[in-house]
Parts: C-alpha cells; structure tokens; sequence
C-alpha cells in the first residue's frame, strides 16, 4: 500500500503538476556557502529550510523531483504508521494503518500551494523522527524532551510542538495523571518560551516565528497562480502548439500568459512580429507576481528587449516570496548585463552561481565571456542581442 | 634530567608545528607597482576610530598575503593569510599612537608557487577625529517597482558590529525608508514606512509618534526629511513619484515626481506650516535642508512638465528661503544660490555642513533621483564666497551621491556606485582647513572582498549617529502593525 502511494505521488507530481516542480526551483538560488548554510541557521526552523533547499535544487529535473517530493510524503506516511503503532499499543496496527496516511495527504494537499514551502514537509519528517528516538519511559523521554524541544525548535521550527504533544500519550498510561498533565504543561511553557524568546533575536515578527517562518511563505501570493506557472513550464519548454492549445481550451486570465500565447503564435507564424509588438502589454501592467515576471522576461527576450528582460528578471528576484534569490532569473541578469555591457555586474552574480550544483557549469561559461567581451560578439545568441542593444535608440517609457 | 630533555624535545616540537603555521615568502620577487588591494586603501586618510582596514589582492589567482604595517611614530603589526586580517585592538593601539601621522603598508603577495612583494602605500591617520559612533542607513537591492527584503541598520564604526534597527520581515515586508536624525542625534528621528500600514514615525526623546503616511492637506506623503537644528521643527518635501524606464544606453530607472512641494513640519504643536514660495504652483520643490544656524531652509526647485517627454531637460536649481524659528514662519524672499539656467546641470540633496561653512550637493544632468545616474557627482559650494566646485578628490565615473556631515563636519560620507556601477556601497573622506577632500574609502568589513562581492543589498541614505540608536524593532514592528 505505502509502495502504491509512492507511485500515485510520484505520478502526480511529474505529470500532473511538473510545471510546480520546476516552479519551486526557480524561485530559489541554493549555495554550497558556509554563510549561507549559518544565515540559514540563524533563525528557528533553519536546518528544516536547509534540508528543504537543498532538496529542491534538484528540483530543476522534474522526475528528481517528483521523486524527492513521493520519498518525502511517503516516509513520513511511514514515520507516522510507526508512531501510531508505538503510541497507541491498545489499538490494532491495521486498524491504525489508514490513519498514518492522513498528515501525508495534508501535506501533499499543503504543497500543491506554492504559499507552502518544502521546509514544511521536511521539519514533519525531521520531528516524527526525533519523536521515534525519544526512550519508551516516561522520565527518561520527559528529560529528552526538555533538551530537544529547544535545540529542535531552533532547527526544525515551531512543528516541534509535536513533540510536546507526544507528551500526553503519558495521560492513558501512567497513574499519575495530574503529573503528567504538569510534565506536559510544562514542555509547552518551554516552548512557548522558546517562541518568545526567538522572537526577540531575529527579525520577524512574532506571527511569522509562530507559523514557521519559512513554512508559509512571508509575502503570500506572490508567487503566481497556477496558470501563469503551467504557462512558465511551457514557456521554457518553447512547446509553442501546446501554449495555443492550452489557450483555445480556455483563454487565459493572466496578462503574461496572455503575451506568451501572442510569442507562441508568432513562432507558430499565425501573426507576425509588427503584431507580436503593437498588442504586448504594458510591463507595470503585466508583472503581476513571479511567474508572470518570469515569463515576461523570457518573451522580452525573445523580442529582443533586453532592458525590460533585466527589469521582469530583477522583479522575479523582488516578489520572491521568501526573499529567496531565484538561480534563473540570477542567469538571466547574467545574461542581461553581458548584453549591456556591465561586466562588473555579470561578475559578480557569476561568482554568486559558481557557489551551485547545476549553474556551476554554465556560470563558468559565462565568466569567459565577462572576462573577455570580444567573445559576446561571437556568441551566437548574445552576439546579436548585444548588437540590437547598441544600437537602440534610448526612449523613456512608463 | 630526562624532564629537562624531554621538556625541550616538546618546545622544539611545538615551535616546528607553530613556524608550519606560519607564512615564510621566500624567493619573493621584487615588482615595481603598488599592489592592486580591494577595497582601495592606497594613500587613503582614516579617522583615528575607524575600524580596520582589512583587504585582500584584488587578483583571485593570488592565494596568499603577508602584510606589515608600521606607524611613522611607531609601533607595529602584522597580518598574513588570505586576506589581510588585522587584530582590531593592535590597530587601534597603532592609529591611536599615530594620530596626525601616516602607517606604512607593506605587501608581499603570493600567486601560484611565487611571492612579489609590491611598493609600501601609506594610509594616513587624520589628525581629525570622527567623534561619531557610527552609522545608519538603509539596505536595500537596487530594484526596479517591487520590493523585497530591506532594513534599516547601524554600524558601528570602530569595529564591524552591525545590527538591525528595523527590517521589513517584521512589518509585513513593506517598504522601510529615509531614516533621518538630527545632527546624527538618534534622540531625534523620523523615517517611513510605505504600504498598507503606511506611516511617518517621529521619535523625540524617547517618544514615538506615529503620523499618518499620506497627509490630505498636502495632497501627498511626508517623503524627504531634514530637522531643524533646534529640534522643534522638520523640515519635509511631499512628493508624487513614480518610475519610468530606459529601453537602452544602459539606464535602468529614472524615478521622478509628477509634482512635490516643501513644507516644515512643527513637531510640538504637530502644524504643518505652509508657504506658498516653497509650494509654488507649477514648480516642483524638493530636498529640503535647514542651515546649520537654523536660519535657512534650503530646497530645491525645478518647473514641472508633462512626463515623460522632455524630463531629460528638467533641472532643478538650488535655492533657500530663510525661517524665523520662534515665529515658526517662512521668510519673503527666495534666493537662488546655484542656477540651473546657468550650469545646465540638476541640483539634488543639499546637506549644509554643521559648522556653516560648506553646503555639499549632488549634481547631475536632470532630475534628482541621482543614484540612477552614473554622471552624478558632488560638488561643495563655499557658502563664504558662494563659489561652487565639483569634489573631483572623491568624485568617480560613476554615482555619487546621498552624502552627510558628522557633527564636527570634518568627515563626510557618500554613496557610490564605482565598484560596479549597480550596487551602492558607503565611502568616507575629509575636509580639511581649505575645503580639500582627501581620499575617501570604502566602509571597512571584516573579510571585505567577500563581503562586498556576496552583498545583494545596496546602502542607502546613509548618516552618522553619535551613539547607537536605541529601537526595539519587535515593538516598533508591533506599533506599526496596529496602526
């Protein structure tokens, strides 16, 4: 059955929902830092973040990803049969079976919102794994519980107050339930302790640290609908027919995914490129949320407006909604500034992407190209940019 | 016996394993040129206070550096590894001792399995102090209409200690700006926050005031601040701004006003005093600054257009109106003290040295927002003579501006774009007794090229503060929420 639920997950999410998959990776930029890693830590639920990102920038192969995401769901699927099974010892364990699937299908549905990051999921799998080590005694798990409970809220975040709430399993086998009741009333104060005083030392506020700071991102819907990321997938796939396609089933609401159905019709040759221009939306119109940059700073591209590319790509980097960097739209401005010609700029995002597992390669591409301009000219897809770009007339626009 | 023997045994042990710690350049090839360091600390001028001046060969390929740096007046210190990291007590031991006299810096480099060793650059210690804490200002990434992680920090100057006073994860990651103290006083501030619990906070000794971001009466919000040395008094413009975009040349943003007037604002009776001279209509007032006496209001001043045709043509002057502090009144006569009808060039930030001498201003070839413009210069205007001169000793190819006065107007900084021509990084220089600039140098971080190159984050109006500002970022965070 758990194999089964793996499968069923693991299809849903490369084939159902890919366009998220590669969503999530984009909207994030994961560094083989050490500053990174203790920025990370710095804040409650920090290593969960960690785990989390560093799960996701595999992410950019949607089957690794799909995979990851099953793996995740499905071992927490298992983490809970086992818990249920060693809590409540009275009840059957196939009996209990069905009930270990419910925090997976809570988190799956969680998930599909991309207001929910993966740091949610991971913090779960991390803390149902601390509560199966804690001892099978009372006394022994009460004093594990008195270390954990700090050291994994400052790791894990807030959903360590399921190990508090483990704590009352105590109530049905002890006699002494009053104590028990105060042991437990205790390990919340401890954490709710722990809460208050976190949120004196790092700067969020005390609603964000309560709900986990990064398990629900800090600016919500900012992001994108799930539209504008199914028409970003397409977008990056150049699958032109499956964009109009997609748009006579049901025109789009968005206003970017409106432009990448004009980009798509003229590489289908059904308007040409003076139509393509006169009908593209206004940009402060358009840029509506991430994905809807994203995408905007692709077609941008596409229609050789590097400046506007930049813009889209820099906003990507704004409305992210975890103030996360965002490891494409970063390549883009790479992109953009060895266009333009600020070198220095392209540097030093470059340098940043060299710190990646799978921008690494291509960041080192592009340092020859920082560090030698007369190779741009060269360059079959920059070259030409590069030569637009000079030569355009520089106009103001709103 | 044997104790003694094996006792030496273990010194000679320890002082091999300790000299393998150690760098040894050997071979080291002599090369006639001054090393090329980031950050540039070649013949800078430093305040005896500042922290150290750590930095490393600009050159990634260089692996290894050893440095020496010795007082003209004595003393003594060294750092080696990848870059140089100087113990901050022997640096403050060594500025103090060679206050008003220079440090001499010698670099010996090492690139693949090869030392050079470069020509001696002198750092010289000002016989003038800073006699300020440290710093404020805003961090920020040079975005275009969105906005994401931001804060208001302070710095101290002496060491690389940095918190947070405000960031914008605690206020619903809105937009956090202008933090503004009189006279690097933080008994005294006022900055913004823009968004859905938008407002203008005052703090006055001890007391915080929150007003309401958009003021009706003045059809617009409280935007660019300056106190009014007496305290009573501060003065603001009210803008419309709004955005409008290069498609080339390698512009990004021109941020503009449709319209903006000045006003001051009483903070005891809590009056807006308006005046029709500094809201004139079918002028656009801006960048208010009091004299250092209180008895001028200096602004800028430019004829409004229909944008965005023809903004590239919009220049503002600088002007001033005097104030009556105790009749809270503006005066009758507006004077122009650099005309841009005759420059050709925009005036933008005055900021009046405290000690009446001086006012430094940023010029640039239209409009005001000057950190988006890469010809944007300071310039100091002698308020003695009324001459005018562009600050060429710290001025570079690239954005400068958004500059300030410590409370002794010996030391200013300012804003620049010159590492990369996008991100706003924070300089120091001097003035001396005949108006000269020495210098300037980039904010000292403790692993400086690292630092700088990983920062996403722009510095933005930045000022001196006499003494760490007193906030509590949760409570303030609070107040704003529930305004």
């Amino acid at each position: 059955m758990t194999i089964l639920f793996g499968i069923v997950l693991f299809c849903f999410w490369n084939y159902v929902r890919s366009a998220q998959i590669e969503a999530r990776e984009a909207f994030q930029l994961f560094l083989f830092q050490s500053d990174y890693f203790l920025s990370r830590l710095s804040v409650p639920g920090g290593m969960a973040r960690y785990v989390a990102e560093f799960l996701v920038q595999f992410f950019r192969s949607v089957a690794l990803g799909a995979l990851i995401t099953a793996v995740l769901l499905v071992l927490i699927q298992w983490l809970s049969w086992k818990l249920l099974c060693r809590n409540m010892t009275a009840v059957s364990p196939s009996h209990l079976f069905p009930f270990s699937f419910l925090p997976s299908f809570a988190l799956w549905k969680m998930i599909c919102d991309m207001d929910v990051s993966m740091t949610l999921p991971v913090a779960v799998l991390l803390t149902w794994l601390l509560m199966l080590v804690l001892p099978n005694r009372r006394k022994p798990s009460l004093v594990s519980s008195l270390v954990l409970i700090p050291i994994g809220y400052w790791l894990l975040g807030p959903v360590i107050i399921c190990l508090v709430c483990c704590h009352f399993k105590w109530l049905q086998k002890s006699d002494d339930r009053i104590v028990v009741l105060a042991e437990s009333a205790g390990l919340t104060i401890l954490l709710a302790a722990c809460v208050l005083v976190s949120s004196h030392v790092v700067p969020y506020s005390l609603w964000n640290i309560t709900k986990g700071i990064d398990y629900w991102m800090i600016q919500s819907d900012k992001a994108g609908t799930y539209e504008e990321i199914e028409y970003d997938y397409l977008l990056q796939q150049k699958q032109w027919g499956k964009i109009i396609t997609l748009s006579e089933e049901e025109e789009p609401k968005s206003l970017a995914c409106k432009n990448v159905v004009r980009l798509a019709k003229y590489y289908e040759k059904r308007i040409s490129g003076e139509e393509l221009k006169e009908n593209m939306l206004h940009p402060n119109k358009v840029l509506t949320s991430g994905a809807a940059a994203m995408m905007m700073s692709d077609v941008y591209l596409h229609m050789g407006f590097v400046n506007m590319s930049q813009r889209a790509a820099f906003e990507v980097m704004m409305s992210s909604p975890n103030y996360n960097m965002s490891g494409r739209e970063l390549s883009r401005l790479v992109e953009t500034n060895l266009i333009t010609g600020q070198y220095e700029v392209a540097l030093k995002y470059i340098s940043l992407l060299e710190h990646t597992l799978f921008y690494r390669s291509w960041a080192k591409q592009m340092r020859q190209l920082a560090t030698n301009p007369e190779l741009i000219k060269r360059s079959p897809k920059y070259g030409s940019l590069q030569e637009v770009y000079q030569q355009t007339v520089d106009v103001f626009f709103f | 016996m044997k104790k003694k023997i094996y006792t030496g045994m273990m010194m000679a042990l320890l002082a091999v394993v300790l000299s393998a710690c150690g760098l040894h350049p050997d071979n080291v090839q002599p090369v006639n040129q001054l090393p090329a360091i980031f950050p540039d600390y070649v013949d800078v001028t430093v305040p005896v206070e500042i922290a150290p001046l750590n930095f490393a060969m600009t050159d990634d390929a260089f692996t290894d550096i050893y440095v020496d740096v010795k007082g003209m007046k004595g003393g003594s210190m060294h750092a080696e590894g990848s870059y140089a990291d100087f113990d901050i007590d022997e640096w403050h031991q060594l500025l103090a001792a060679n206050k008003g006299s220079r440090l001499i810096v010698s670099v010996c480099a090492r690139k693949g399995d090869n030392w050079y060793q470069y020509r001696d650059f002198s750092i010289n210690v000002s016989p003038y102090s800073l006699d300020e804490w440290g710093v404020t200002y805003r961090r920020i990434a040079p975005s275009y209409a969105l906005y994401g992680h931001m804060g208001l920090y302070q710095r101290c100057l002496s060491d690389f200690s940095e918190t947070s006073m405000l960031e914008n994860s605690q206020v619903y990651g809105q937009c956090i700006n202008c933090h503004t103290q009189n006279r690097t006083n933080p008994e005294q501030y006022v900055f913004h926050v823009r968004g859905e619990h938008g407002t203008t906070i005052v703090h006055n000794h001890g007391k915080d005031k929150l007003l309401k971001a958009r003021n009706d009466s003045l059809g617009g919000s409280m935007v660019y601040p300056y106190w009014h040395p007496g305290g009573r008094y501060c003065a603001f413009s009210t803008n419309k701004t709004a955005q409008m975009f290069h498609n080339g040349n390698n512009k990004r943003i021109e941020v503009f006003d449709t319209s903006s007037d000045v006003f001051v604002y009483d903070m005891e009776q809590h009056v807006v005093i308006k005046d029709t001279l500094i809201m004139k209509t079918g002028w656009a007032e801006n960048t208010p600054a009091f004299s250092s006496d209180g008895k001028w209001l200096y602004f800028t001043t430019a004829r409004c257009g229909d944008y965005p045709k023809g903004y590239d043509q919009v220049k503002y002057s600088l002007c001033r109106v005097s104030f009556d502090e105790k009749a809270g009144k503006i005066g009758t006569e507006v004077d122009t003290l650099v005309n841009a009808d005759v420059t050709g060039k925009s005036v933008t930030w005055p900021r009046p040295s405290y000690d009446g001498k001086y006012l430094m201003y940023t010029q640039l070839d239209y409009g005001y927002f000057s950190v988006w413009h890469p010809e944007a210069d300071l310039y100091m205007l002698d308020l003695e003579t009324g001459v005018s001169r562009p600050l060429n000793e710290v001025n570079s190819t690239r954005s400068e501006s958004l500059h300030n006065w410590t409370r002794n107007s010996r030391w200013f900084l300012f804003t620049s774009r010159r590492e990369d021509g996008l991100y706003t990084r924070l300089y120091f220089s001097s003035v001396d007794e005949h108006g000269k600039a020495t210098k300037p140098f980039l904010l000292p971080q403790h692993n400086p090229k690292v630092y700088y190159q990983r920062l996403m984050y722009s510095y933005n109006t930045p000022d001196f503060t006499s003494v760490p500002v007193k906030t509590n970022a949760r409570e303030m965070g609070r107040k704003i929420e529930r305004f």
